[in-house]
């Protein structure tokens, strides 16, 4: 299982970036993303064995994380859209927004509720 | 203020013989923002009613084992009792129409099985604005950056 440079240009095209802003973003620098694309494979040599043993995908063995890292880049691309409509906004204001929307209504209630209660903020001075 | 309390089954089921007994009240302040998706911390649920002295709230009320304790003095109104005290009442609303307008505008929110009338993010900020208090001016900024998100999402 390889990197392919192509599939990581054409995804970043898609989301209007460059490889190098994605880069940035991730916080991954140019050499390890150059040492990735230069690896065989990148899964470790004793998972395929496994698989190979069991005649089965490598991904087999892999717990489901997919839908959680969409789920985050999704909102990454909501902000980012939210962002460079109202660039005055503050980001943590918006991505914290975004969070909440995830969630039911009374949920998002428990939560302002729990906030107040703890840090008490708007106390006024005596 | 009611300390160590979290949104229970009780406020809830206050909220649903509301509107059951069709009450007219609207949720408002940051309780109904953050319901909305605000990122803003709250210490209690605002409820403002069209005629506090409207009797089916006492019939409510009743049911909960809570009475109505009416403005004295510096006091605010009140609800005592029945494990009702994070809501708080409101009797006017600044920089805003009177209730029989403003009823007119309201989201409902769904809290389950039934909904809820809140007052829309935009009238809160409205309202917000015109208090002109410290503690809004400090919750403004969020409540306009987050009604920019909800109003870029509900666009798209």
């Amino acid at each position: 299982m390889q990197l392919s440079a192509d599939k990581v240009k054409r995804l970043c095209k898609k989301q209007g970036i460059t490889v190098t802003d994605l880069l940035r973003q991730a916080k991954v620098s140019k050499t390890a993303y150059y040492s990735l694309l230069r690896k065989d494979c990148l899964l470790p040599k004793s998972l395929l064995s496994l698989a190979r043993s069991l005649k089965v995908k490598p991904g087999a063995f892999l717990r489901d994380s997919d839908q959680e890292l969409n789920r985050v880049m999704r909102l990454r691309s909501q902000l980012q859209q939210v962002m460079q409509e109202y660039p005055r906004a503050n980001p943590e204001n918006v991505w914290h927004t975004l969070l909440l929307l995830e969630l039911k209504p009374l949920e998002r209630l428990k939560r302002g509720l729990l906030r107040g209660q703890k840090f008490n903020f708007y106390q006024a001075r005596s | 203020m009611a300390k160590n309390l979290i949104f229970t089954k009780q406020e809830v089921k206050f909220l649903k013989e509301l509107v059951k007994n069709k009450i007219d009240f609207i949720l408002v302040g940051l309780s109904a923002a953050t319901l909305q998706g605000v990122p803003v911390a709250t210490q209690d649920v605002d409820l403002w009613f069209k005629n506090i002295e409207d009797p089916k709230i006492k019939k409510v009320l009743k049911k909960f084992g809570a009475a109505y304790i009416p403005p004295f003095q510096l006091y605010p109104p009140t609800f005592a009792g029945g494990g009702l005290g994070l809501f708080d009442i409101v009797l006017t609303m600044h920089g805003l129409g009177p209730f029989e307008e403003e009823i007119k505008k309201v989201q409902k929110i769904s809290l389950g099985d039934f909904k809820v009338p809140i007052l829309s993010l935009e009238r809160i900020i409205k309202s917000k604005k015109a208090t002109g208090r410290q503690k809004d001016k400090i919750t403004l900024p969020v409540l306009e950056d987050a009604w920019l998100v909800i109003k870029n999402k509900s666009c798209k």
